[in-house]
């Protein structure tokens, strides 16, 4: 019997090496950014230029990556589904309304399918230590998030699909444009949850609700000192608390819609466009998934053409509805009544303490894809789809006769790389000029990111974006000073990705295969 | 298309049996401008340089043809044939442009020189992408490509080298008179179908020799064919090279059509074209990315001529509109694209091939064994489409094998003149508009093919008399 | 006792083109220890990925607990009770012991329950728990392959060649592990090691050039050096 523990090793192996080797040639340029510079603000102002351009690109390069280490597939229509998070974001904060009360309405209906889904994410959050310190809790279950999910889809299929159609109706029928997306949004939310209303329990809020009272129960119980009682004695039994916090959570978020709408609706208005920019996306990765890629799992070879097609045809229905000219960015597409909304008024200036030529926007940016980031990491290194996903990249075939729903999984990874694509298309557009090729630029520079970090690896495509960034930001300050061009940045990545294909074809974290 | 590996047919009639639909093509693209100019009633050559008769346009539409059909040509060779993928042909492409524009109107270089260094260039870094392809495989290598061809782009749109290359608004130059454009096209359309038939002969020639055969062999399965003991770096350089070299060729014929160069020809778009191409005609197949190149040109052409009316009063009341064209062409094409890769995978010929063999034994069945029991001589004329050699063909048709095949042919007139050649003069005819041309090509095939059919016939004779 | 738990009727299964399974049957009982025995390249190991509709199977009949399961995807099969360890021990390298049986949860808490059973039959995995995958031994790495196919209530076990490649001892530890959970579940197991196979099994299947050629209870086979010779090769 080997009973000899076998610790890991600490030696310096070829990715550790490469690793050493792209820091170093990333702070090197800094160094000589900083010392060509000569002067804090400008330095800084590149390093946090740099990083926005590399969490952008890191938000279509994660999908690029995860998708590619589960399914072998390079999806390049990945910079379209960036695009297609832009125009949709446009497409609901231009049709959505000037007026107050319609906008009430509009929130409402948003909020109210908000609450359940966000209390969810945060009471999981909040458990995570006790989790931790009281493992019966997590072996009896975390509230999943099934049904909740469900609902919220059809919130959010319904309120933007609404809006569109309200907005249509009353372009041709010449009524009051407000009262008719408020209708729309209405019908449209009531269509989609007709799925749901097949559900006995309350559209799932009294089930949330019971979940957690559920899980309030065993924990009481364990702090009590006595033996929890079994799940199946709790699940599903509505009880009179749980009907009370069923009115409170529709109240509070009647209450939170109404007090934000008066006060600052800018902020929201870019909620609901990044979520139905998101909720387009990922819809769109789903239709791409089933539709298009899962029958060419069996030619690899097909694949990488097919979503270059697909690519393809998205750019050219975005040219064909919005026209070719690069335009600045979204804000100046906006109805009179809205200029100025997009971005949040919150966000326009620049960064206050620092008296820097940074904007406002760019810290915002970089916060977005920092979460983004540590957000998917703690995916896939904590939860359960995140261990399926790595043993997926592995032996998926294993994986499925497991008894995981593999196809599944496959698509779910898709849609969630879509969704954070098209996160990346809205956020981005805010600040970057948005123009149907911005979509093929985008993947450029992602697939450059994950090339240089790894095909497949996650934790390179995060340092490669960071590192991607930065030679963008200080290559183009160069060719400003020197050349007074600013061609030389994308010119520099291509040359980075260049040298790392011709020198370690599998990136700085990626494995040798 | 047919299968005359048994036969024994003297080779010149060998060749050309395996090759009608192609010299069929030849003949009807040599003939080209003088039937359009027949059809449309307009000028071949108008005297002044400013006027753009109908057939002077398609004569152009037409050069665009045969240049987007040999980089069709040098892509397949790469992707359908080689299984390397490349998202760079634009490099290639834009070497040839940039570089004849750049020695002829920067440097004062004469045209031909300028060609010569243009192809030299494009062979270098054809030898660049194969040393690359040393190390890289697959996605990699297409990434190289990629990254590689992206980079010329964006340096050709520099400010930085605008004094050269033009920047974003490129350059304009001067082709010499005999094959201008403007002048000269009527030469020019000439020059271009031998460049691409050479292309076209150069890639088959390839791939029907021993070296095509490995080739295909290392896109199907590159580790068996490395330990049968080929050496597949050089056989991917070959390809590379070969590639390269047509790309740049494309380039040229590009720049010379147009006068100018812009960094579009750099472009991924250049990749995209030839790709959809292949796509459409057939991915690893001769025939195929020629076929989807000339459809996708040509109906773009056809679909920018007009725009289309569509009534939609069959659905809303009294609502008619005018759909521009052009805007739906590309939206089209790239869902024509993805349609081709999810249902018609292997393209027109691919698909074609492989249910050729079924088609092939239903007509058999239904159409032609009846026949030829009720007219044996159809048994001989059908030869080339049946694939059959002489013997088989007359067993089939019941005629007795000792029978002077010359008896019959006196008999019959017609079947002097073989199947092909029949149908050659008929379809002159008939697309010139005229049976006066139709009667005279019939004669002058018949007059050309009579030696070929001689020495068929001797060589069977003789045949005879040793067995 | 005798009543069928998986039934394989003639089964012709496909790779590409080729034809490995030319009419397979296989009958387990509930309860019992069944093995396919045969040379290498017999078609042992595409019988168990045929049942787990890892294989294209294009005819025949395969009926767990009387439900046909010939066209199911791997995913169903495996959710129906039958649990699968394959050749090569496939583990996850980059996954821990730990998560390595998480992946096998069907429903949140399988693990939990089950935990104490995994850890008795193979007590080492206990104290490995947090290691990667890739650190373990081969022979730790074949324990973790079966206790991940023991964290669902299965019925059914498939285990293929757990013995390739492994030390006696470790082979000795792996076959009491076997032999007690068939008190538990059936198992139907594919092994080359006759010594294994024949201290372990109830029953045999014989499998010669994709066909099932004999069966029977193993107090048949053992000490008939005939049928052993012609059909395994040496005993």
């Amino acid at each position: 019997m080997d009973t000899i523990k076998r610790r890991p090793t600490f030696k310096i192996d070829k990715n550790t090496l490469s690793g050493v080797v792209a820091i170093g040639f990333t702070l090197l340029m800094l160094v000589l950014v900083a010392l060509d510079a000569k002067d804090g603000k400008r330095f800084s102002q590149i390093v946090a230029g740099g990083l926005y351009q590399g969490m952008l690109i890191f938000m279509v390069a994660a999908g690029l990556s995860i998708v590619f280490g589960l399914m072998d597939v390079l999806n390049f229509a990945q910079g379209s589904l960036l695009m297609i998070g832009a125009y949709v974001g446009f497409e609901i904060l231009s049709s959505l309304s000037t007026d107050t009360k319609t906008n009430a309405v509009l929130l409402s209906i948003h909020v109210v399918a908000f609450t359940p889904i966000a209390t969810t994410l945060l009471i999981e959050i909040a458990m995570i230590p006790l989790y931790r310190f009281v493992p019966k809790l997590a072996e009896a279950g975390r509230p999943s998030s099934h049904l909740l999910a469900k609902m919220t889809a059809s919130a959010l299929i319904g309120t933007p699909l609404g809006l569109l159609l309200g907005s249509t109706v009353a372009d041709n029928l010449g009524s009051s444009a407000d009262t008719m997306r408020v209708i729309g949004a209405v019908v449209v939310t009531a269509l989609a949850s007709v799925d749901m209303v097949r559900d006995p329990l309350l559209f799932g809020i009294k089930w949330f609700i019971n979940e957690i009272s559920t899980r309030f129960q065993i924990g009481l119980a364990i702090i009590q000192g006595r033996q929890a009682p079994p799940i199946e004695t709790l699940e599903y039994k509505p009880s009179s608390a749980s009907d009370k916090a069923v009115l409170g959570a529709i109240l509070l978020s009647t209450f939170m819609a109404m007090l934000l709408n008066t006060t600052e609706t800018t902020a929201l208005r870019f909620g609901i466009a990044a979520i139905a920019a998101v909720f387009a996306g990922t819809l769109a990765g789903i239709i791409m998934e089933t539709v298009f890629i899962r029958p060419t799992y069996v030619r690899p070879f097909f694949q990488i053409v097919l979503t270059f097609g697909i690519a393809l045809v998205i750019r050219e229905v975005i040219i064909y509805r919005y026209g070719i000219a690069t335009q600045g960015n979204l804000t100046a597409y906006l109805p009179r009544g809205l200029a100025g909304t997009f971005p949040p008024h919150f966000l326009h200036g620049l960064f206050p303490n620092l008296e820097t030529t940074i904007f406002n926007y760019w810290i915002f940016m970089i916060i977005m894809g920092l979460l983004m980031m540590v957000g998917v990491q703690v995916l896939l290194m904590r939860t359960r789809i995140g261990i399926i996903i790595r043993a997926g990249v592995q032996d998926s075939e294993m994986v499925e006769s497991l008894g995981v729903n593999v196809r599944l999984v496959f698509t779910a990874v898709f849609a969630l790389g879509a969704g954070i694509a098209a996160m990346g298309g809205i956020i981005s557009a805010g600040f970057i000029s948005v123009d149907p090729v911005m979509g093929d630029l985008f993947l450029l520079q992602a697939i450059a990111v994950v090339i240089i970090g790894g095909l497949g690896s996650y934790a390179g495509t995060s340092l490669a974006a960071i590192i991607v960034g930065l030679t963008r930001s200080s290559a183009g300050y160069f060719s400003r000073q020197q050349f007074n061009t600013d061609g030389l940045a994308p010119i520099a990545v291509l040359v980075l990705l260049c040298i790392v294909l011709l020198v370690k074809p599998s990136g700085l974290f990626g494995k040798e295969h | 298309m047919t299968d005359n590996r048994l036969g024994r047919r003297h080779p010149l009639v060998q060749t050309f049996y395996d090759n009608w639909p192609y010299v069929l093509v030849l003949i009807l693209l040599w003939r080209f401008p003088y039937i359009v100019a027949n059809i449309t009633h307009s000028d071949v050559a108008p005297d002044s340089p400013r006027i753009v008769s109908e057939a002077k346009f398609w004569q152009g539409v037409m050069i665009e043809v045969f240049t987007l059909g040999v980089l069709a040509i040098s892509y397949n060779l790469m992707f359908g044939f080689t299984g390397l993928i490349s998202f760079g042909h634009g490099v290639f492409f834009g070497t040839g442009v940039y570089s004849v524009a750049i020695l002829v109107s920067e440097y004062q270089q004469s045209f031909e020189k300028s060609i010569l260094i243009a192809l030299a260039l494009g062979v270098i870094i054809a030898l660049i992408w194969a040393m690359a392809a040393f190390r890289l495989k697959g996605v990699y290598f297409a990434m190289f490509t990629l990254a590689f061809a992206q980079i010329f782009y964006e340096l050709s749109r520099l400010t930085l080298f605008k004094f050269l290359t033009g920047g974003d608004d490129g350059i304009t130059w001067t082709a010499p008179d005999w094959i201008n454009a403007v002048r000269n096209r009527l030469t020019l359309y000439y020059v271009a179908l031998a460049v691409f038939v050479f292309a076209f002969m150069l890639v088959r020639r390839l791939m029907n020799s021993p070296s095509g055969k490995v080739l295909v062999a290392l896109r199907d399965n590159p580790v068996r064919a490395e330990t049968l003991g080929f050496n597949i770096y050089l056989y991917r350089t070959l390809s590379i090279v070969v590639s390269g070299f047509l790309a740049t060729l494309a380039g040229i014929m590009h720049t010379v059509n147009f006068r100018q160069a812009e960094p579009t020809t750099l472009s991924l778009g250049r990749t995209v074209d030839p790709l959809i191409g292949s796509l459409i005609g057939g991915i690893g197949t001769n025939p195929g990315p020629v076929l989807g190149a000339s459809l996708l040109r040509i109906g773009e052409q056809f679909l920018r001529k007009d725009d289309l009316q569509v009534d939609f009063n069959f659905i809303i009341y009294r609502y008619t509109t005018t759909i521009d064209a052009e805007k739906y062409w590309s939206v089209g094409l790239g869902i024509a694209f993805i349609l081709f890769v999810l249902v018609v995978p292997y393209g027109l010929v691919g698909s074609l091939n492989k249910t050729w063999i079924e088609i092939r034994r239903w007509l058999r069945k239904y159409l032609y064994n009846p026949l030829i029991k009720k007219y044996p001589i159809v048994a001989t004329w059908a030869e080339p489409f049946t694939g059959e050699p002489p013997e088989v063909a007359k067993a089939l048709a019941n005629i007795p094998p000792e029978l002077d095949l010359k008896e019959w042919a006196l008999a019959y007139p017609f079947a002097a003149m073989n199947s092909s050649t029949a149908i050659i003069a008929v379809l002159m005819g008939f697309v010139a508009w005229s049976w006066r041309v139709g009667v005279s090509w019939l004669l002058f095939l018949l007059l050309i093919s009579a030696p070929v059919r001689m020495v068929a016939l001797e060589r069977r004779f003789q045949k005879r008399r040793q067995g | 006792m005798s009543e069928p738990i998986l039934e394989v009727k003639d089964i012709h299964t496909f790779i590409g083109q080729f034809h490995i399974l030319e009419g397979v049957n296989v009958t387990v009982q509930r309860g019992e220890i069944t093995v396919l025995l045969g040379r290498n390249g017999a078609g042992k190991t595409t019988t168990l990925r045929s049942i787990m509709g890892l294989a294209n199977v294009r005819s025949g009949e395969i009926r767990f607990k009387g439900r046909e399961i010939r066209q199911m995807r791997p995913f169903k099969v495996a959710r129906l009770g039958i649990g699968y360890v394959p050749e090569y021990r496939a583990i996850f390298r980059d996954l821990t012991v730990e998560e390595n049986l998480k992946i096998a949860e069907r429903e949140a808490g399988d693990l939990a329950r089950r935990l104490d059973f995994i850890y008795s039959l193979f007590p080492d995995l206990q104290r490995l728990r947090k290691l990667g995958g890739a650190q373990l031994s081969g022979g730790q790495q074949q324990m973790l392959a079966v206790a991940r196919a023991l964290v669902a209530e299965n019925e059914l076990l498939l285990i293929d060649e757990p013995s390739e490649g492994l030390a006696p001892v470790i082979i000795e530890q792996l076959m009491a592990a076997i032999r007690q959970l068939s008190a538990h579940t059936t198992v139907l197991l594919v092994e080359q090691n006759f010594h294994m196979a024949s201290q372990l099994a109830d029953r045999f299947v014989i499998i010669e050039e994709g066909r099932s050629v004999l069966s029977g209870p193993m107090s048949d086979l053992v000490g008939n050096d005939a049928v052993i010779s012609k059909y395994l090769g040496a005993a």
